[in-house]
């Protein structure tokens, strides 16, 4: 058993998994927001020629808009949820890291 | 003598503070729930199409989908009853039900009053594509967080 923890190994599994992590969040997050943003603004420009052509009125028009924000707010809060995701899953990962460390030099399991 | 202090506060910190939860709200029967709701939306959309599509304008009335409808009402109030129920930090997923229940009863009562009308290019062109999109993104946003929320809480090293 080790009679002193290592600090520097510690930082170093810390921060490859804060690597890992964000970069994992990023590669969820950026085609995904790219892909729906760019249909909505698509769509909104549809919308708008619709109400040009007197397709459609004013009033349908923005409950029509209504939608579509409604929609971009679902999609904001799910790039949010995946980076609060990453954070958490980052910080208990650290946790673990630390805690193993703690486990081999005192011989003592953390309850987390 | 100065690691062990060290150590010792590390330990207490990790004794008092365990995991650390900033999201959760996962739920197998919404998960479940909202991905039949898209099915069947799909499916009802297609139907939609068609009617839209032809020189019938009768075939796309309201009434011809009631049975449709009244499914994804039950649908939306099961995913919106068991969203009230999940535990704290679930603001983001109670948030995207409340935003598809909006957007599919805005869909509903459109399609109720004043309906939709035949296509007749270039007269009429609304092919209601920008309804199909919406919906599909908005349900597609909470299945995508769901499916992030699964692994929360779980240590990954």
């Amino acid at each position: 058993m080790p009679n002193s923890i290592d600090y520097n190994q510690i930082l170093a599994d810390s921060l490859a998994v804060l690597k890992n992590n964000a970069q994992n969040a990023y590669n969820k997050a950026k085609p995904y927001a790219e892909q729906e943003f760019k249909k909505l603004a698509d769509d909104a420009l549809f919308l708008a020629g619709l109400l040009n052509n007197h397709e459609i009125d004013d009033n349908e028009f923005k409950q029509r808009l209504m939608m579509q924000k409604h929609a971009a707010t679902n999609v904001l809060l799910t790039i949010q949820g995946i980076g609060l995701v990453a954070a958490q899953n980052t910080i208990n990962a650290v946790i673990g890291i630390v805690s193993t460390a703690v486990q081999k030099v005192l011989g003592v399991v953390l309850p987390i | 003598m100065k690691s062990k202090i060290i150590l010792a506060f590390i330990s207490t910190i990790f004794l008092v503070s365990c995991s650390v939860v900033f999201i959760s709200g996962y739920d197998p029967v919404i998960d479940d729930t909202a991905t039949k709701l898209k099915r069947d939306f799909n499916v009802f959309f297609k139907k939609l199409s068609r009617a839209i599509n032809n020189t019938d304008p009768s075939d796309q009335k309201f009434e011809n989908f009631q049975d449709y409808y009244d499914n994804m009402e039950v649908d939306l109030k099961t995913i919106s009853d068991r969203s009230l129920n999940l535990e704290k930090h679930s603001d983001r997923v109670k948030t995207e039900v409340e935003n598809i229940q909006k957007i599919m009863f805005e869909f509903r009562d459109r399609h109720k009053n004043p309906g939709f009308k035949d296509l007749s290019p270039p007269i009429i062109t609304d092919d209601h594509h920008t309804d199909f999109d919406v919906i599909n993104t908005s349900i597609n946003a909470l299945l995508k967080l769901q499916e992030e929320l699964k692994t929360t809480g779980k240590l990954k090293k």
